[in-house]
């Protein structure tokens, strides 16, 4: 089964490297985004706000990441490469397996070189090595979880245009309402508690304290929880699906 | 001409009726409303900003920024069902694939200045009077257009249309962030002061708040901008119309 | 010889229509099935049910012994499938499609990368084997697709329209190999819309229409079905004077133009037919007797021309 996921992930990043305006996109949009948000709610917020804002646009080349991975499926239904691999004796779960592997590979590099910019307006781990290490770790993480949810609603939904829809507009609301974006102080009193337990939020602020800026082990924590519940559940799910989805 | 462009704005319009444009021209819009509205209010408001007058026109302006990648991604549909060469196959001037499309595209950008301009009544958005709304909604339409000529000459020029759409709105990022659309002046570092002074997203959503709020505008800078840039990608777009 | 592929009251239906009608089916092992039907038949519904990408509504299937319903993994490991739309990757180059699909089953580095060469040789996309397949043409594609399906031999290939837009030279090469394949004790099952393909190719020939079986047999059976020795075949321009000869000759299956197409053995049944003719005053213009062709047992069969 490894070795299946490892074939299907190769091939995954293969089609990523090879379609130059997709590898524009991935690579310069959170770059873009990081360097445009940074004065203007740099500005309106605190000093150090890069290190609030870094971690964000690692994490949201994920959940922006989701649309265009179910693309990808779609795509491969339409070559009918999907159909192929279903007349083959390769298990579901393999090929869940190698999507996510996929997809969390394509991540955690775009992580790398966005970090890696952030350090020019003054990004730092202040954390050591393990905190660097954590930091990608839950990178991983929560990619994995958002190519999950991504697999579970290409796979069972409708059509492409409203699977991209479906999933485009919850990461944009997710993305205003995470305390990466500014402090869940500075958010209205009424809509906290949202801010406080959105994925985005806990893994923002996992990724604040690897870095040395705040505490690590519950946010860590409750990202995990959401991690294994919602994205465990949508990968089991998704193994369900593909083993049913005829097309 | 004005036949032929009639009868494809007609299958432009029916082709918009589907789940993608409800959600690009209506869903998202508000999802964009509602996470500003939450994001900003304090921290805008602490500044001494009129939060309702100052928000809608921003969200107007983002809306009106992603027009163009809806026009580059159906040129891109068209392009690659061969509707664009049956077309030129066809005794249709080719001019009128295009105005076709910006037609169809003014019609769209309507529908979320229409929306917003309802959700920004419920956080105290006014206008001025009747020739203000009309002003207002002109002006936004105006300025998208300009950008959806750019979009269609890099939708006919790509080799991979579909994928371009989703670039084109890298270069709105800089151009929307980096403007009074969603912060006052004051909020930058001075040095980037000239950069946000004269982006085109800046002159025209200031234009824009004037109108509303029925203070004088200072229509030059946003007509120089429209029109220039208008200039620059019409001829581009029909130069590649006509050569592709 | 055992059935290796054995069909029972198979059924499928896409909401209203009914695309495969408790169709039963023995393919014995090692032999070549040609399978025919008219557009819409249902004949791709039935590949696809046999390579467990569609769950039957009803009925039951096995291959090499293995249940479809209940063991469809065992399935999977005995068949290779060439579908009827291609199914390989645009991005990748066909030789790394080949490896990519050689090594999802099972096979090494080494073994797959020759595996790829061979194949990509004996169909003659050598010289493009390194470059995208977004820059094949039609027929490369279906090369590659039928290539693909070849990387690890199977005991059950099914093969959906295989030679739709080959060209000559190409479609040659395809009937070679599935000969091969049969020699080495491949059974096959491949749909085709080209009669002459089926006679060339299968040993035996299923006719299917509307989800059901309407003949089965060796081309030579089916031929005499029409008339064994001979067919009369009419010709008439004119729709309304074609459409009186169908009448007062008693045809009513053959479609909307086309040749009239009658069973004509001996002196006897073809004065027959031209007397008839003549009583009705009908002058054709032309009438052959000529020896019958699967065409005109298409034609007879399933009321549509092929
Ligand atoms: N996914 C589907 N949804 C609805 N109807 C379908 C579907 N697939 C096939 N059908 C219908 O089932 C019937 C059989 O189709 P099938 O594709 O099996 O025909 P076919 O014999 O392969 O035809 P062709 O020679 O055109 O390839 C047709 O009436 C078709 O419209
Ligand atoms: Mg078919």
């Amino acid at each position: 089964m490894t070795s299946t996921a490892l074939l299907l992930s190769g091939r995954t990043m293969k089609r990523f490297l090879r379609t130059p305006p997709l590898i524009i996109i991935a690579f310069v949009f959170p770059v873009v985004l990081m360097f445009t948000i940074l004065p203007l709610y740099g500005g309106l917020i605190e000093d150090d706000y890069i290190q609030r804002l870094a971690p964000l646009i690692v994490l949201s080349t994920a959940t922006f990441g989701m649309a265009p991975s179910a693309a990808g499926l779609y795509a491969d239904f339409r070559a009918g490469i999907f159909n192929r691999l279903r007349t083959m004796p390769i298990s579901a779960a393999s090929t869940v397996a190698g999507r996510i592997v996929g997809e969390v590979l394509r991540i955690v590099a775009v992580a790398v070189v966005a970090i890696a910019v952030a350090h020019i307006p003054g990004f730092r781990f202040t954390a050591g090595p393990a905190g660097v290490l954590g930091f990608f770790c839950v990178v991983a993480v929560f990619g994995a979880m958002c190519t999950s949810v991504s697999l579970l609603v290409a796979l069972t939904g409708p059509d492409e245009d409203t699977v991209q829809s479906a999933l485009g507009t919850p990461a944009t609301l997710a993305f205003f309402l995470s305390s990466g974006f500014i402090p869940v102080t500075a958010f209205p009193g009424w809509i906290q508690p949202v801010v406080r337990v959105n994925p985005l939020s806990t893994a923002s602020e996992a990724l604040i304290g690897l870095t040395g800026g705040g505490p690590v082990a519950a946010p860590l924590l409750q990202t995990l929880a959401w991690a294994v519940g919602l994205g465990g559940l949508c990968a089991l799910l998704s193994v369900r699906a593909y083993r049913r989805r005829a097309r | 001409m004005i036949h032929d462009t009639g009868v494809l704005i007609g299958r432009n319009l029916r082709l918009s009726l589907t789940t993608r444009s409800f959600f690009q021209l209506v869903v998202s819009p508000l999802v964009f409303f509602a996470g500003f509205a939450i994001v900003l209010d304090r921290l805008l408001t602490l500044r001494g900003v009129d939060f309702g007058q100052f928000l809608p026109p921003a969200i107007v302006m983002m809306a009106m920024g992603l027009a163009p990648v809806s026009t580059a991604f159906f040129i891109g549909r068209e392009r690659q069902s061969g509707m664009l060469d049956r077309c030129r196959t066809m005794p249709i001037n080719s001019l009128s694939v295009l105005i076709a499309r910006l037609g169809t595209d003014a019609v769209r950008s309507l529908i979320p200045i229409v929306v917003l301009v309802a959700a920004g009544h419920v956080i105290g958005f006014r206008f001025a009077g009747v020739p203000s709304a009309v002003g207002f909604a002109l002006l936004a339409v105006a300025f998208a257009l300009s950008f959806c000529l750019g979009a269609a000459v890099v939708a006919i020029r790509s080799p991979d249309p579909e994928s371009s759409a989703s670039a084109l709105f890298l270069p709105m990022l800089p151009l929307i962030n980096l403007s009074t659309v969603f912060a006052p002046m004051s909020v930058f570092p001075d040095w980037l002061e000239p950069v946000i002074r004269i982006n085109p997203y800046s002159v025209v959503v200031d234009a824009l708040r004037a109108l509303a709020a029925g203070q004088p505008v200072s229509w030059w800078p946003p007509l120089a901008w429209i029109v220039g840039l208008s200039l620059f990608f019409g001829l581009a777009a029909v130069r590649a119309f006509r050569r592709a | 010889m055992t059935a290796i592929v054995e069909l029972r009251h198979l059924s499928k239906s896409f909401g209203t229509t009914v695309a495969l009608d408790g169709l039963s089916l023995a393919i014995p092992e090692g032999s070549v099935v040609g399978l025919l039907g008219p557009n819409g038949a249902g004949k791709t519904t039935l590949i696809n049910c046999l390579t467990t990408l569609l769950r039957p509504d009803s009925g039951s299937a096995t291959i090499a012994g293995h249940d479809l319903l209940t063991e469809p993994d065992k399935v999977r490991a005995h068949i290779a499938v060439t579908g009827q739309f291609a199914a390989i990757d645009e991005t990748l180059t066909g030789r790394e499609n080949l490896v990519f699909f050689g090594r999802l089953l099972r096979l090494g580095k080494d073994e797959a990368k020759d595996r790829a060469g061979g194949l990509l040789e004996r169909f003659g996309l050598s010289a493009e084997a390194d470059k995208p397949v977004k820059t094949y043409s039609g027929g490369m594609r279906r090369k590659l697709d039928l290539a693909a399906s070849l990387v690890v031999p199977r005991p059950v290939l099914f093969l959906d329209e295989p030679t739709t837009g080959l060209d000559p030279v190409s479609r040659e090469t395809l009937w070679d190999t599935v000969r091969d394949l049969r020699s080495t004790g491949v059974t096959i099952l491949l749909t085709t819309q080209y009669l002459e393909e089926a006679d060339q190719l299968a040993d035996r020939i299923v006719v299917i229409d509307h989800g059901k079986v309407v003949a089965e047999g060796t081309a030579q059976e089916l031929k005499d079905r029409v008339g064994g020795g001979a067919v009369c075949e009419i010709r008439i321009a004119d729709p309304g004077v074609r459409e009186k000869a169908m009448a007062v000759l008693g045809r009513s299956a053959e479609g909307e133009d086309g040749p009239i197409v009658l069973p004509a053995e001996g002196v006897e049944a073809l004065a027959g037919i031209v007397k008839t003719l003549e009583a009705a005053k009908i002058e054709p213009d032309d009438l052959a007797l000529r020896k019958p062709t699967l065409d005109d047992v298409f034609r007879s069969l399933t009321g549509r021309p092929e």
